[in-house]
């Protein structure tokens, strides 16, 4: 169990989000926690701590209140709410495995949601995926370059028609990434 | 720009990408049999091929792997991705 006496400080982002006709950026109020497994079976470790099978490659899945999003071999990123992370970190134990490492990150990192009919478009000058339906499909994800800062982005359910996308990025550049997506 | 087949991410921009340098290079040993000759030539001395050489490159903005390319360096053109540990036969993208 994590100990209660020890809080991590969870300042308010520096972000400021933004809502237009055709484009809105949204803080989220999530919790995020890393998992890390090294040795050539991660993803049968994966299995054994989380009692489900990974998400395949690029991709992420919700299970229970948790989504589990793919980073790269034996790294993955779970998303939830505030306690449903914590519930997880603390059943799942990893303190006195050498191989695996589970880590609350939700101090150093700031979740935006973007979501409008310009999205892709607000993306595309400041990243290098292809984000569009024919390739980067609902729970999709990617590692990937957002102007100058690296980024997770997901691509979540569409809301009205409109695509929407997770964007995870360092706290400490959550600023500077929602200047790149207000300026468009 | 190149657009590189990472093992793991799939087709992604150059930018994503940092070239780390001529691959398979062979430390010498054991250390006190090495002559200076051959310290030197693995620590300082790479081939310069014009044509395909082997390269290792790591995707820092995404997955953060390593993994081997090999590419013709007069036309860019990759013919061979493979991971670390693999090896392929010369010329055997092409």
């Amino acid at each position: 169990m994590p100990d209660p006496q020890i809080l991590l400080a969870r300042a308010p982002s520096p972000a400021a989000g933004f809502v237009r006709p055709t484009l809105a950026l949204e803080i989220e109020d999530i919790a995020l926690a890393k998992l890390r497994v090294h040795g050539p079976d991660a993803d049968g470790r994966f299995a054994s701590i989380t009692g489900n099978a990974p998400p395949p490659l690029r991709r992420q899945v919700v299970q229970n209140d948790l989504t589990f999003v793919w980073l790269a071999p034996g790294e993955w990123l779970i998303c939830g709410g505030e306690e449903a992370v914590a519930a997880w970190l603390a059943q799942s134990d990893l303190r006195d495995d050498e191989a695996a490492l589970a880590l609350d990150i939700t101090h150093g990192r700031t979740a935006f949601v973007l979501t409008g009919s310009d999205a892709r478009d607000v993306l595309a000058a400041h990243c290098p995926l292809d984000l569009w339906d024919k390739s980067f499909r609902v729970d999709d994800v990617a590692r990937s370059l957002l102007g100058d800062t690296t980024m997770v982005i997901a691509r979540l359910a569409d809301l009205d028609g409109a695509p929407r996308f997770r964007i995870v990025v360092d706290q400490s550049m959550a600023a500077y990434a929602a200047r790149v997506l207000a300026r468009g | 720009m190149l657009l590189i087949d990472c093992p793991y991410c799939g087709p992604r921009s150059e930018i994503e990408f940092r070239c780390g340098g001529e691959s398979h290079v062979q430390r010498p040993g054991p250390h006190d049999a090495a002559s200076d000759e051959q310290w030197a030539d693995y620590l300082f001395y790479r081939h310069n091929p014009k044509g395909e050489h082997r390269e290792r490159w790591l995707h820092m903005a995404g997955c953060g792997q390593w993994f081997n390319v090999a590419r013709d360096t007069v036309t860019h053109k990759i013919t061979a991705i493979y991971r670390m540990g693999e090896t392929i036969d010369a010329g055997a993208g092409s």
